[in-house]
C-alpha cells in the first residue's frame, strides 16, 4: 500500500464486514472505533450505487465503540458483554466478531472472546480487520477465511454439478447482486447447480453447502483465488478459474464454452443457447452502430480507470464486440504483483487486424488520482476519448466534456438497482449507457439548451 | 523576586536499576533544600511513590478514571508525602492487556486538565517504566513536558545498553523540541572499575556523570520500612549521598543533546574497562 494516494477506490479492511452483510442473516459485531464502519462504508454503499445491506442495517450494527478506556485497559470484557446482548437481540444465523486498528494494536484477543461463545446457539466466529494490514479486499478474504477455517467442516458427500461461485466481492463490485442473479440463471440453464452465498434467499443454507461442492468456480482475474485454494486444501474440491467476468456476446459465449467443457455439460444445449443469444445481441448492437461508429464526434478510443475485474471485462468487450480502441488503462486496485502480468495479458490478448494502431499503457497502481494527473492536460478536442471508471473519473469526464460510464467502485450519483454489465444483455446495457452519455455531451436533443 | 521556572525532569533507565528508589530519595533531598515537588509515577506497577507515602496508599489516576470517569477531584489522585512532596501514580492496565503507554498519555492529560501543575511547584519528576517500549512511555519528554532527562545506570552491561538506547530516543526528541540530557546517575552495583566506566560512558555520550551513588544496604533496609533513606536514617552516609545528588541536580547547568554510540563502540568501552572478561551474571531481562 502506498502511504499517500488520491481518489480512494477502496476502503480499509473493516470494509470486509460488507461481505458478512451480503450473506443473509450473518451479523458482524464490531470491536472498533465508532467511525470505522462509516469509513468502511464510504466506497462501498451509498456512494457505490446507493447500495444498502440485505438483512442488518449497517449503521445500526452492534459495536463496542472502542474508546480510550478500552485502549488503556483492554476492551475484551466490554466486547464479551456486547456479543452476549447482540446474539440475543439480532437473532442472526451466524455472527462474526471483527476488530479494527486500535484493538489490534493494543492486543485485544477477539479469538478468545469468540471461543467463549462456543456453546451459544449461534455460531460466533472472529476475524481481525485492522486497516493497517490491508484494504477491504483483504478484509473480504479474512471474512471468507474465518468462515472456512472456523465454521465449515469437511463433507464426505459431494453433490454432482454443485459449484460454489467466487470471484465477485459483494458491495465492492457495484453490480454484484444482479450479476450473481444472472450468473446463477446462466449456469443453471447450462446444467450446473451454482451455489452462490451472497444475496437474498442464500444465507446459511448456501454456506453449509460449500464443502459439498464438486468444484469451485472463480470468475474474475484475481480475487478469491486464495479462497479457492483454501477450499481445495480443506475440502479437496478443485477450482476452475475463469479470469474474465464476461460482458457482451464474444466473451459470454467463450465463458459458456469453457465452463461447459470443464464441467462436462451438454454442449449441444449450450451451443443452441449461444446461437440464440448472439443473434439477439448482434441484432441490437447493429441497430446502434450508426451512432456507435458512424458519428465523427463519437470517441473511438477509451480510457479505463477501474478495478482489475471491470477493466478486463469492459476492455475485452469493447475491443471484441464494439471495435473501440484502448487509449490508456489504469488499475488502481493495489493488485498483488503476482497477478499483474496475467491481468495485462488478458487485456492485451484481443487484437485487431491492424496491430500497429494499438499502442497503449496499462498501469497498476494504488493511487486513484494517477489517471487524472496524467490525462488532465491532454488535449482531447479533436481526438475524443471515452472515460470508464468511477465517480472520481466522472468529474474529470465532465470537465473535459467526454463520455463516461460508471463501471467500478465508488460509483455514486445513481441507484444501481438491477443493473449489471454481465452477459449478453450486460453488453447492451453498457453500450446504451455509453450512447446516452455521448448523445448528451456531443449532440443533445435540443430540448434542453445550455443557455450559458 | 522572580520565581525560578518549573523544572520538569524525567528519570529513565533499565528496568530494575533503581529509578524509583533514586527518584524518591533524590526528591526527598530536594525537599530539604526547600523545593516544592510533584512526583508522577509512570509505571503500571504504581510503586514510584511508595517510599514517600509510606506505602501504596493512593488510588492511581487510571483506576480512578476507569471507576469514576473524568469527573474526579485532584485531591483524590494526589497525596502529599515526605517533605510535602505531592505524589501521583499514573497506574495502568493489568499485565497482558490494554496499552500502558496510552495510559500514561491519558493520565498526564488528565492531571493537566485537573490543574495539578500549579505555579508554586519547583520540580515535577516523572519516574518512567524501565523499558521505553513505545511512544506512550516517551510522553513525559514530548509536547514540552519534561525538558530535562537523567538516566540511571550502573556498570552492568545491560544497564549501559539501555542507557545508550534511551539516549537515542532523547536525541530524536531533542532535535524536534527542547529536550536535553542532564546527565547520568550511577546507582552502583559494585562492579569493578564502575565509576571509571560510567565516566567514560558519559564522556562518550557528551554528558556528565552527575553523581555516583555507592551501594549501601541501608537503602534496602529503608525500603522494607517504606521510607526513603533520608527519612529512615537522616544522618547516614547514604542519606548525604542522596542530598549531594539533589544538590548536583539543583545546580546543574549542563544540558546536552547526547551522542549515542554504535553497538561496536559501546562494546569497545566495555572491553576497555574489563567488563567483558568478567561477565558472570545473567543479564537477561
Amino acid at each position: 500500500m502506498a502511504c499517500i494516494s488520491e481518489q480512494h477506490r477502496l476502503s480499509c479492511a473493516v470494509g470486509g464486514i460488507y461481505t458478512v452483510l451480503a450473506i443473509e442473516k450473518f451479523l458482524p459485531i464490531l470491536h472498533t472505533g465508532p467511525g470505522c464502519e462509516v469509513n468502511a462504508a464510504g466506497a462501498l454503499t451509498i456512494v457505490n450505487g446507493a447500495q444498502t445491506p440485505i438483512t442488518y442495517i449497517d449503521t445500526s450494527l452492534p459495536c463496542t465503540d472502542f474508546c480510550e478506556e478500552d485502549i488503556v485497559f483492554g476492551g475484551n470484557e466490554r466486547l464479551r458483554k456486547l456479543v452476549d446482548e447482540a446474539l440475543k437481540y439480532f437473532k442472526a444465523d451466524l455472527a462474526i466478531i471483527v476488530d479494527g486498528c486500535a484493538a489490534e494494536i493494543v492486543g485485544d484477543d477477539i479469538g478468545e472472546v469468540a471461543e467463549s461463545f462456543e456453546d451459544a446457539d449461534i455460531p460466533t466466529l472472529h476475524a481481525s480487520l485492522p486497516g493497517f494490514k490491508g484494504n477491504n479486499l483483504w478484509g473480504h478474504s479474512q471474512i471468507l477465511s474465518a468462515i472456512i477455517d472456523q465454521y465449515l467442516q469437511p463433507s464426505s458427500e459431494k453433490i454432482k454439478g454443485l459449484a460454489n461461485v467466487f470471484g465477485i466481492v459483494p458491495y465492492y463490485d457495484t453490480f454484484w447482486e444482479t450479476t450473481l442473479e444472472r450468473l446463477e440463471e446462466l449456469l443453471s440453464r447450462l446444467g450446473l447447480t451454482p451455489n452462490i452465498i451472497y444475496g437474498i434467499g442464500k444465507g446459511k443454507a448456501a454456506i453449509d453447502k460449500i464443502p459439498q461442492a464438486e468444484f469451485n468456480l472463480v470468475i474474475g482475474p484475481w480475487l478469491d483465488l486464495d479462497i479457492a485454494k483454501k477450499l481445495e486444501n480443506k475440502f479437496g474440491a478443485p477450482y476452475f478459474h475463469y479470469p474474465v467476468l464476461p460482458t457482451g456476446a464474444s466473451e459470454t459465449s467463450d465463458f459458456i464454452r469453457a465452463i461447459v467443457e470443464y464441467a462436462g455439460l451438454d454442449k449441444a444445449n449450450a451451443e443452441s443457447y449461444i446461437a440464440a443469444r448472439e443473434k439477439r445481441f448482434f441484432h441490437k448492437l447493429q441497430r446502434l452502430s450508426n451512432t456507435l461508429i458512424g458519428g465523427i464526434m463519437y470517441p473511438k478510443r477509451f480510457v479505463i480507470n477501474a478495478s482489475a475485474g471491470a477493466a478486463v471485462s469492459i476492455a475485452r468487450f469493447l475491443i471484441r464486440d464494439a471495435g473501440l480502441i484502448p487509449h490508456r488503462i489504469y488499475i488502481p486496485e493495489d493488485v498483488p504483483e503476482e497477478h499483474q502480468a496475467r491481468i495485462e495479458q488478458l487485456i492485451r490478448e484481443p487484437v485487431y487486424d491492424t496491430k500497429d494502431i494499438i499502442d497503449y499503457d496499462i498501469k497498476f497502481t494504488d493511487d486513484g488520482g494517477l489517471c487524472e494527473s496524467e490525462i488532465k492536460n491532454e488535449d482531447f478536442s479533436l481526438l475524443h476519448v471515452n472515460i470508464f471508471g468511477t465517480t472520481w473519473d466522472e468529474l474529470l469526464a465532465k470537465n473535459k466534456g467526454l463520455p463516461y460510464v460508471a463501471i467500478s467502485p465508488p460509483s455514486g450519483d445513481y441507484f444501481v438497482v438491477g443493473k449489471t454489465f454481465f452477459g449478453y444483455d450486460g453488453g447492451l446495457e453498457f453500450i446504451r449507457d455509453l450512447q446516452n452519455d455521448s448523445i448528451r455531451k456531443f449532440l443533445g436533443s435540443g430540448a434542453v439548451a445550455n443557455v450559458e | 523576586m522572580v520565581k525560578q521556572r518549573l523544572r520538569q525532569i524525567a528519570i529513565y533507565g533499565k528496568g530494575g536499576i533503581g529509578k524509583s528508589t533514586t527518584t524518591q530519595n533524590l526528591t526527598a533531598g530536594l525537599s530539604q533544600l526547600g523545593k516544592r515537588i510533584m512526583v508522577v509515577g509512570c509505571d503500571p506497577k504504581a510503586d514510584s511513590t511508595r517510599l514517600l507515602l509510606g506505602g501504596l496508599a493512593q488510588k492511581t489516576v487510571l483506576d480512578t478514571l476507569r471507576d469514576r470517569g473524568q469527573n474526579v477531584d485532584l485531591s483524590e489522585l494526589m497525596k502529599t508525602g515526605f517533605g510535602g512532596i505531592r505524589c501521583v501514580e499514573s497506574g495502568g492496565p493489568e499485565p497482558g492487556v490494554g496499552c500502558a503507554g496510552r495510559g500514561i498519555i491519558t493520565s498526564i492529560g488528565l492531571l493537566e486538565n485537573l490543574g495539578a501543575y500549579t505555579d508554586d511547584l519547583d520540580y515535577v519528576f516523572y519516574d518512567v517504566l524501565g523499558d521505553v517500549v513505545c511512544g506512550g512511555f516517551a510522553m513525559p519528554i514530548r509536547e514540552g513536558k519534561a525538558k530535562e532527562i537523567y538516566i540511571v545506570a550502573s556498570g552492568e552491561m545491560m544497564a549501559l545498553y539501555a542507557a545508550n538506547n534511551i539516549s537515542k530516543g532523547i536525541r530524536r526528541y531533542a532535535e524536534k523540541g527542547g529536550v536535553r540530557l542532564g546527565g547520568i546517575i550511577c546507582n552502583s552495583r559494585n562492579v569493578d572499575r564502575e565509576e571509571e566506566l560510567l565516566q567514560a560512558f558519559s564522556r562518550e555520550l557528551g554528558a556528565r556523570l552527575i553523581h555516583f551513588l555507592p551501594r549501601d544496604n541501608i537503602v534496602q533496609r529503608a525500603e522494607i520500612r517504606r521510607k526513603t533513606v533520608i527519612d529512615y536514617d537522616p544522618d547516614s552516609r547514604q542519606a548525604n549521598e542522596y542530598r549531594d545528588l539533589a544538590r548536583h541536580i539543583e545546580e546543574n547547568d549542563m544540558f546536552v543533546i547526547p551522542n549515542p554510540m554504535t553497538q561496536e563502540r559501546l562494546e569497545e568501552i566495555l572491553l576497555e574497562y574489563g567488563l567483558m572478561d568478567n561477565v558472570t551474571e545473567d543479564y537477561t531481562i
